[in-house]
């Protein structure tokens, strides 16, 4: 097994490292959630890049995702209900040379030894809303980190990628696929901008374009460049022509991505949310959406 | 057996310990119930005492602290009154700072300050999901913010926003036909907000929501000129008489109006 040490001596310049964690965990996500971000806090939330694996339920998903950290030398943090995927955990990266953290069986067996017994190892006794709690404000966490094309390297986490031109909803859309749940990125379309490389390796699946009537756009934004005190009309931002050149470019992009595309002019936030959530769940993807083009 | 207490040691506020601790817990018919939090422990000053309590009945210690010398004097305390230990995630922190080759935050204030941010934005997350539309409004009392306005002015998205930035809100719709709750009445004025938005902008967006439910909107009162005009006028006039401030959605960005409340509640 390599230690720290012999790691550390074959690095030029240990102190600029990012260090890759991953997350594994079966029920227990919340938990495990709790954990990393403890630990990403102590280190001022950086230069931890946190991969998450939550809900694993088979050893040999357990296993890749274990080839996977060992390639990339990433350390591992691991909390699991079941019994039999800790040792798993635990042996594999023993065995492998990998770095890990087991944050459940240590309080849990010395409960174990002082009640004379094991644990259920029963999900039915975890409390359910903690559960479902954790698993929001990860999504938030997520969602904020990924507002506004922030931050590209993680969009291979998101569970959907939502991409439009300004003004089209992008970010309270996500957090209110956040709030539900939902890993949601937003990536804004901007015209002598290129989208980042990451956004063209994410399946179609899981991309959906916004567009909004050129009517609409120009109002929106014609109010908000008052509010903040400057004079829309001398600005290419409210400019008709320049808001049709916008939607043309994103329109060209969505088409290329092949990806499902709503128009929101006349929406609720809320009903663009559920149709997407309704795609997320597998829900057959119909041929056409209402007030929507493909 | 007796009843363990469970001890958590920690540098800031130990709700991750306990969190871990809890789910360990529920796993186990046997009484584990009593615990008790020694927080906010910066040195191994406290260590003594923690440990001489620790020793009077069956108990557990489970300590989350960055700082090795508290950590390992209280390891080794521990062991000698034969108290179980358990050092949660301090190996990793070990770990970490070896392999990112910097030491971790040593500042107790800041971290104090990231760990109640992240465990109120928790909170706050849980309670708008709670008390979203309409639901528990027992729990109105403890909100922050209570946003009220007629359906599709957009409270949802509005609640989880401003949930987001770590404020408690509520949102309850307002329409004519039923009576908001009576317990709105003690929530201080200060606190509640109301939306309205234009007429024909209200009309517009219904209108959609009945197509997108496959409903033709000509066949329901809900999208008709003089039932929305109807609901945004006895909306207007309840959010008056509560003293709510009001804001005009028409056309706004959520986050536009979302700014405008936050700035409103940091200043209070």
């Amino acid at each position: 097994m390599v230690t720290f040490g012999e790691r550390w001596n074959g690095r030029s310049f240990p102190d600029e490292e990012n260090v890759d964690l991953y997350v594994l965990s079966d029920c227990l996500s919340d938990v495990a959630e709790a954990c990393a971000s403890w630990i990403t806090r102590r280190f001022d939330k950086t230069g931890i890049e946190i991969t998450r694996f939550g809900s694993l339920s088979g050893e040999d998903k357990i296993l890749e995702v274990l080839d996977e950290a060992s390639r990339s030398d990433a350390v591992v943090l691991h909390c699991f209900l079941s019994g039999e995927f800790r040792r798993l955990v635990n042996e594999t990266c023993l065995r492998r040379g990998i770095d890990r953290y087991d944050a459940f069986s240590p309080v849990l067996t010395t409960l174990e030894q002082a009640a004379g017994k094991g644990a259920k190892e029963d999900r039915g006794l975890l409390h359910p809303m903690d559960n479902e709690y954790f698993r929001r404000v990860r999504a938030v966490e997520y969602t904020i980190a990924a507002d506004d094309g922030g931050n590209p390297s993680i969009l291979k986490e998101a569970d959907v990628v939502i991409v439009g031109i300004s003004r089209t909803g992008k970010s309270p859309l996500c957090m209110y696929l956040a709030h539900r749940g939902v890993m949601a990125a937003n990536v804004p379309l901007v015209p002598g901008i290129e989208p980042p490389p990451q956004l063209f390796r994410i399946p179609p699946s899981r991309i959906v374009g916004l567009i909004r009537s050129p009517g609409s756009l120009g109002e929106i934004r014609t109010r908000r460049m008052s509010m903040m005190g400057l004079a829309p009309e001398e600005s290419n931002y409210v400019r008709s022509e320049e808001i049709l050149r916008e939607i043309e470019y994103a329109s060209g992009i969505m088409e290329h991505l092949g990806i499902v595309v709503f128009d929101v002019t006349k929406r609720a936030i809320e009903e663009t949310a559920h149709e997407i959530l309704a795609l997320l769940a597998g829900a057959k993807e119909r041929h056409s959406f209402h007030g929507g083009a493909k | 057996m007796e009843t363990l207490t469970l001890y958590i040691v920690s540098d800031s506020t130990g709700e991750t310990a306990e969190y871990v601790a809890l789910a360990a817990i529920s796993q186990f018919d046997t009484d584990f119930s009593k615990i008790v939090r020694y927080r906010y422990v910066e040195g191994p000053g406290k260590i003594d005492e923690i440990v001489s309590r620790a020793a009077d009945v069956p108990s557990l210690i489970v300590c989350t602290l960055v700082d090795k010398h508290t950590r390992s004097a209280l390891a080794e305390k521990s062991a000698a009154a034969g108290i179980p230990f358990v050092d949660l995630l301090g190996p990793m922190v070990d770990a970490l700072e070896m392999r990112l080759g910097r030491k971790p935050l040593q500042a107790p204030g800041l971290l104090r300050k990231l760990d109640e941010d992240y465990f109120r934005k928790i909170k706050a997350v849980e309670f708008a999901i709670q008390c979203d539309d309409g639901r528990s409004t027992e729990s109105l009392p403890d909100a922050d913010l209570v946003i009220l306005g007629v359906s599709r002015t957009g409270k949802t998205p509005l609640s989880m926003y401003i949930a987001n930035k770590g404020f408690k809100a509520a949102n309850i719709p307002l329409i004519p036909e039923v009576d908001p709750p009576e317990i709105i009445k003690k929530v201080p004025s200060s606190k509640i907000v109301g939306l309205i938005i234009s007429a024909e902008r209200l009309i517009q967006i219904r209108q959609e929501r009945l197509r997108l439910l496959g409903l033709e909107p000509a066949a329901s009162a809900y999208a008709t000129k003089e039932r929305v005009e109807r609901e945004l006028l006895a909306a207007t006039d309840y959010l008056k008489s509560l003293g709510a401030r009001i804001y005009d959605v028409t056309d706004r960005a959520v986050e536009e109006t979302a700014q405008e409340i936050l700035d409103f509640l940091r200043a209070r």
